[in-house]
């Protein structure tokens, strides 16, 4: 397979740099203290591998050539294993079809909410493809290089004049990912890791407001975000997704407004998530230290069917605003879970809609 | 008297201003610039006015600033894509049949209501609004609600600052693309702001009653917010009132030449009276339960408690400057300055 992109000598470039200061600085990030022995676990073997990926150079860096596979595996179970489905346009145009009509549901605007995102200079090298009677059979381990671009329409109300933002999020990514094969089958996958540089775009067609939004726009981060997730060894366990990212910090200066970047982690643990038959899927996020959201939703055969529950960060009270004044939150509660004062929030799902109703059926 | 006259039009004029919303009466004139004319004749003729709120556009035949009832106006919008909608104004102002664009924010695509329009008394504004109420809400996006809709007042953050709501609607969704259709009630998934753009999910009848528990809280939380906002604006407009007298006394452009006379004392009686039946009228006014909904005009008094107040005060302190005809008129007049400054933001 072709490796030799222009962004992909770029990308080993700059990934060189970033790996330095990266080893550096992995000791310094805040980790959160979850009290599940499982999310424990899950917290002290992504510090581990953090701390390898890191340190090593090559992680991110494709073969100059490939190994040869010890089982033969079709590009679209490739693609699959490598966490690349939605690169391949059949698979593209399945989720698009699904969701447009969710999407024209909410009032959104199909032909820009639905658009698929658009991969180029995607590049899947096979590390490892594991062989039994023939077929693809345990864990296929691969490396991948790709392009993204997402791009948004928007128009906005400017009092005298409409204005039309374009929102342009691309990104630069490689991926590594080991994916569960029984008998030629995929499973699930078992591990990821992403590592992203971003560049976002926003032009406006008109001038003044380009101008103005120049003006105030914020520096991008220079270093990627790198992204690792753990997938449970049994359907309905813990999964976790770690993200390193580096996220801007605004202070008022002498000459003005002065922007700094710092690195932070993101976690998240999910459990519950089954394709069949009832259950609870389970979310837990935090950034840092801090906890900052709790989810628990009913399922029913893949669908979200009963009560969900939110539970977030307890903003008002920083910002000093009566919970019960504010639009949405009439019917919010103040709770504690594991000692943080969140505000919760139910709604309830049925038969994956959500329905307004005095008491969501268990059934 | 003409006092009275003007704290009226002053009441009315302050409702107006801050609850500038599109399902308020259409009044060029006393919009606050919500409504420029943007072409032709937008007060005794023909023109078109310019909706800030959602960048729609509305041309018809205008009299004194205002819509004529029973005429056809038409309404447009640069993302309609030069398609026009009919619209039918009431004797009240407001929008009877025809269409309205719901749009605010950022979008690509515009929703419009058309049908029959109701009137509600929506108790956390003090106002009478148009809202939609038989018809057809089509989000532009191939989806379209038709049937019967119905609007609940809600308060938003504080009383008395946004129009807010919740719609209920009991009808057909209309799935046009995929020429799907269901049946039953819908509600807004929270309050709707003004004439934005609001999207439906699907309510079981129970959730009926959480609503309308929902509607007695914010009713009782209002009554704080009101009661805060009322005593707020009779200050302010006793202040504005204040340096009106002063300069009408002290010989600004109008007044009286000075203070000299007998004048001096009766203009800072005047003064007096006004602060002291200020002090009284606010201890007055906190033991009493802040008014709701307007309910319709009917009486000579002002609906807002702030201008009732204002309008007793200053009529018994004028009653008291007696045999200096000029003076009185003085002193009323800056009364009338004092309110219509105040109502103006510009004390």
């Amino acid at each position: 397979m072709k490796a030799h992109m222009p962004f992909f000598r770029l990308a080993v470039i700059a990934s060189s740099a970033f790996l330095m200061c990266a080893a550096a600085s992995a000791q310094n990030l805040v980790y959160p203290s979850p009290p599940q022995p499982e999310a424990q676990a899950l917290v002290q073997r992504f510090q581990a591998d953090f701390a390898r990926v890191s340190a090593d150079p090559a992680y991110f860096t494709l073969p100059a050539s490939a190994p040869a596979p010890g089982c033969d595996i079709s590009k679209a179970d490739l693609y699959k294993a490598a966490g690349l489905a939605m690169a391949l346009p059949e698979e593209a145009a399945k989720i698009s079809k699904m969701t447009r009509k969710q999407l024209r549901d909410m009032g959104m605007d199909p032909e820009q909410a639905a658009k698929p995102t658009e991969y180029s200079n995607v590049n899947v090298v096979a590390l490892s493809v594991p062989c039994k009677n023939g077929k693809v059979d345990g864990e296929v381990e691969t490396i991948a290089s790709f392009d993204t671009l997402m791009t948004m329409k928007n128009t906005m109300n400017m009092g005298q004049k409409m204005v039309t933002m374009t929102m342009d999020m691309g990104a630069s990514q490689t991926k590594r990912a080991r994916s569960l094969f029984v008998a030629g089958e995929l499973k699930r996958m078992v591990f990821s890791a992403d590592r992203t540089f971003s560049r976002n775009k926003t032009t406006y067609d008109d001038p003044a407001t380009q101008e103005m939004m120049n003006k105030h726009a914020v520096p991008e981060a220079k270093e990627p975000n790198v992204m690792l997730m753990y997938t449970a060894p049994d359907e309905g366990g813990l999964m976790g997704i770690f993200t390193v990212a580096t996220t801007p910090k605004f202070s008022a200066g002498l000459f003005g407004m002065t922007t700094t970047f710092e690195r932070q982690v993101t976690s998240m643990f999910m459990s519950g998530i089954t394709g069949k038959g009832r259950s609870v899927q389970k979310m837990q996020s935090y950034t840092g230290a801090a906890f900052t959201m709790d989810m628990e939703q009913g399922m029913r055969d893949g669908k979200p069917n009963g009560e969900q529950i939110i539970r977030t960060e307890n903003h008002f009270r920083k910002n000093n605003i009566r919970m019960d004044q504010v639009p949405g939150f009439e019917n919010a509660r103040i709770v504690s879970v594991n000692g943080v004062e969140m505000i919760e929030q139910r709604n309830c799902y049925i038969d994956g809609a959500l329905v307004k109703t005095a008491t969501c059926p268990k059934d | 008297m003409q006092l009275h006259r003007l704290t009226l039009r002053a009441a009315a004029l302050a409702a107006t201003l801050v609850a500038a919303q599109p399902a308020l009466a259409l009044d060029v004139l006393n919009s606050n610039g919500f409504y420029p004319c943007i072409q032709g004749d937008c007060v005794n003729g023909r023109g078109t006015v310019r909706e800030l709120m959602t960048n729609a556009d509305i041309e018809g035949n205008w009299r004194g600033g205002q819509t004529i009832p029973g005429e056809r106006y038409t309404i447009g919008h640069p993302l309609a894509k030069g398609k026009r909608y009919e619209q039918y104004y009431g004797s009240d102002g407001m929008l009877e049949r025809g269409s309205v664009i719901r749009g605010v924010a950022a979008s690509n695509i515009v929703s419009v209501f058309t049908g029959t329009f109701g009137r509600v008394d929506h108790t956390f504004m003090r106002a009478r609004i148009a809202s939609p109420q038989e018809g057809v809400y089509a989000l532009g996006n191939g989806i379209e609600y038709r049937g019967r809709f119905e609007y609940l007042p809600a308060k938003g953050h504080t009383a008395g600052q946004l129009t807010m709501g919740h719609f209920i609607f009991f009808g057909d969704k209309v799935d046009t693309e995929d020429n799907e259709t269901e049946t039953g009630l819908w509600v807004s998934q929270q309050a709707v702001v003004g004439g934005a753009p609001f999207m439906l999910v699907r309510a079981r009848p129970d959730y009926m009653a959480v609503l309308q528990q929902q509607y007695q809280r914010e009713q009782s939380l209002a009554t704080d917010d009101f009661r805060a906002q009322d005593q707020q604006k009779t200050w302010a407009t006793a202040f504005s009132i204040l340096g009106e007298v002063a300069g009408a006394m002290g010989g600004r452009s109008g007044g009286l030449g000075g203070l000299g006379g007998g004048r001096g004392s009766a203009g800072r009686g005047f003064a007096m009276d006004l602060i002291g039946g200020l002090m009284s009228g606010a201890a007055q006014q906190q033991g009493q339960p802040a008014q709701g909904a307007t309910g319709g005009s009917g009486g000579a008094a002002p609906a807002d408690p702030s201008a009732r107040l204002i309008q007793m005060i200053t009529g018994s302190a004028l009653k008291k400057v007696t045999g200096d005809k000029a003076l009185s008129d003085a002193l009323s007049k800056a009364v009338a300055d004092g309110i219509e400054k105040a109502n103006a933001g510009k004390p």
